[in-house]
């Protein structure tokens, strides 16, 4: 039971600009969001501030109900999974898996048995002593996110995890991580740039542009009734035509078609 | 290669072959002529080798007391500067590639300041102050201009070893529930680790056959191999000792270039170097 709550986080870097600028969201338990946006939109800062690598301006981050900004990241019931796997190579598998529950000083029996199990939920059994660069990108994202779920963190957050890998392979990862997210239950904070990644696999999508959320919703709601010109054209693929309305008809040069909307400028959206 | 020879035939490459040839004979011969002389108990004109082998001179070097101080010199004096350089160096270059503070870049790049000029004149002015220190002939007043050469290698390569370590890795470890310290002696450490320890080899072996600031300060009371091996050459009417004294001092460097290899992963010289 981990519920994530955002209420109004700006964040500021040196100058005027607003990376993020008073964003709110509320993660239900369980629950599988994607933050989706073009690059720039502020979808990483939001998450890093989360996991507790940038400080928020202002607002604040609850996991719980429990303030969680004061803490540094060590202290947070989060996992990240860095979008270049930042495994380190100095250590092999098993080794990158079991460095949190070292740390944690956990029994050797048990720190075997957890990375083990762990090792079989991302498909990684007998890899334990490869050494990183002996494993595929794909396998190399296994073992990140592995690292991240051996130590059950309330929230799972990803970090565009499936940008270097090709498409073929993002599409079953994809599948696979939607897959164990909803066998462990775990409340989960996803950063994409695609939208055939946030549509195939979030609960809720919300689409950032500049910092602001511009709409929050399920995949065929946000599909079907974008909310602003910006998620029109972000979300599918979407003929935008400028125009006017005057008596319940909007037209542009030759073109007419009835819409029962307020009269004046006007975009007509259309999909293929 | 052989194997592919009917399919697509190897070209001679005659410019490489070239190379080769030349780069043997400016490296090796001198090399093998030094060699030859140690070993030769009777060498005189107009042979091309010597009359008579033997191991005269090296028992007859070996059993001078100068060579055994110099040998002992030179060992604590390179190992006193090699630590104390990485124990003031190190720290420096970890602020130098991660803290911003004022004069960075300036303090930065004064470590260049040592190389870039002809490098007696800076010795000449600093064995003044030593002078006055009463610090001239003493082995810790060779320690103090020796770590002055160590300072360019021991802050730049760290530092640029430190720069190169992903911030991700450590972003990561903190993530899993490290220390600031702990990702330090964890993450960060063993990931710049090969690259300075290809500074300290550096640091080392530059020190062992370090020789101005040696003999500026040392002179004559602290005397290291290189500087007995030049006054051999000089003063001996005996080649023998200055060639098997020269054949000793090969071993440091050649015991550092096979440490190198092992220690060292691929790449991590150029690493250090920025590449």
């Amino acid at each position: 039971m981990s519920v994530l709550d955002i209420k109004g986080v700006t964040k500021q870097f040196g100058g005027a600009v607003r990376a993020v600028d008073d964003f709110s969201l509320t993660v239900g338990d369980g629950e599988l969001v994607c933050l989706l946006g073009p690059s720039g939109s502020g979808k990483s800062t939001l998450l890093r501030m989360i996991g507790g690598f940038e400080t928020p301006s202002s607002g604040s981050i609850t996991i719980d109900g429990e303030e969680v900004i004061h803490l540094p990241p060590e202290r947070r019931p989060t996992g990240m999974v860095f979008q270049s796997h930042a495994l380190w190579t100095h250590m092999n598998v098993f080794k990158n898996i079991a460095f949190g529950l070292k740390l944690r000083r956990r029994p050797a029996d048990e720190i075997k048995r957890r990375v083990d199990t762990v090792m079989e939920l991302v498909g990684l059994t007998g890899y334990g002593s490869r050494q990183t660069h002996q494993l595929s990108g794909g396998q190399q994202q296994r073992v990140a996110l592995a690292r991240s779920l051996v130590l059950e963190p309330k929230i799972l957050l990803l970090d565009e995890p499936f940008a270097s890998l090709d498409q073929h392979l993002r599409e079953r990862l994809r599948e696979e991580v939607r897959d164990i997210q909803q066998r462990l239950k775990i409340t989960t904070l996803f950063v994409t740039h695609g939208q055939d990644e946030a549509l195939s696999m979030a609960d809720r999508i919300v689409v950032l542009h500049d910092g602001r959320m511009e709409q929050v919703a399920a995949p065929d709601m946000l599909y079907r009734e974008p909310a602003t010109p910006f998620v029109a054209g972000f979300i599918g693929t979407m003929n935008l035509i400028e125009g006017n309305v005057s008596g319940g008809n909007f037209s542009r040069l030759g073109f007419s078609h009835a819409l029962p909307v307020a009269d004046g400028p006007a975009i007509f959206a259309v999909r293929p | 290669m052989a194997t592919e020879g009917f399919v697509a035939r190897p070209r001679i490459d005659w410019i490489g072959i070239a190379f080769a040839v030349v780069l043997t004979l400016v490296i090796i011969f001198p090399l093998l002529v030094v060699g030859t002389w140690a070993f030769a108990n009777v060498w005189r004109y107009p042979n091309l080798v010597p009359q008579e082998f033997g191991l005269r001179y090296w028992y007859q070097t070996l059993a001078r007391p100068d060579v055994w101080q110099a040998i002992t010199t030179s060992i604590s004096l390179a190992v006193s500067v090699t630590a104390i350089s990485a124990v003031v160096c190190l720290p420096a270059a970890f602020a130098f590639a991660r803290l911003q503070f004022p004069f960075r870049s300036l303090l930065f790049f004064s470590f260049i300041a040592g190389q870039a000029f002809p490098k007696f004149g800076l010795l000449v002015a600093i064995a003044g102050i030593f002078l006055s220190l009463n610090l001239i002939g003493t082995f810790w007043g060779v320690v103090l201009i020796q770590l002055v050469g160590t300072l360019l290698y021991m802050i730049w390569i760290p530092v640029a070893a430190f720069q190169s370590v992903d911030r991700r890795m450590e972003e990561a470890a903190r993530d899993v529930g490290a220390s600031p310290l702990r990702v330090f002696w964890s993450i960060t450490l063993p990931q710049a680790g090969p690259t300075i320890a290809a500074a300290v080899l550096l640091t080392f072996v530059n020190t062992f056959y370090e020789t101005e600031g040696a003999w500026l300060i040392g002179a004559p009371q602290v005397r290291t191999m290189p500087i007995l091996m030049i006054s051999f050459i000089n003063n001996q009417p005996v080649i023998q000792y200055g060639a098997v004294l020269s054949v000793i001092l090969w071993l440091p460097s050649f015991f550092a270039l096979l440490f190198a290899r092992r220690v060292i992963s691929g790449g991590s010289f150029a690493r250090g170097f920025g590449a």
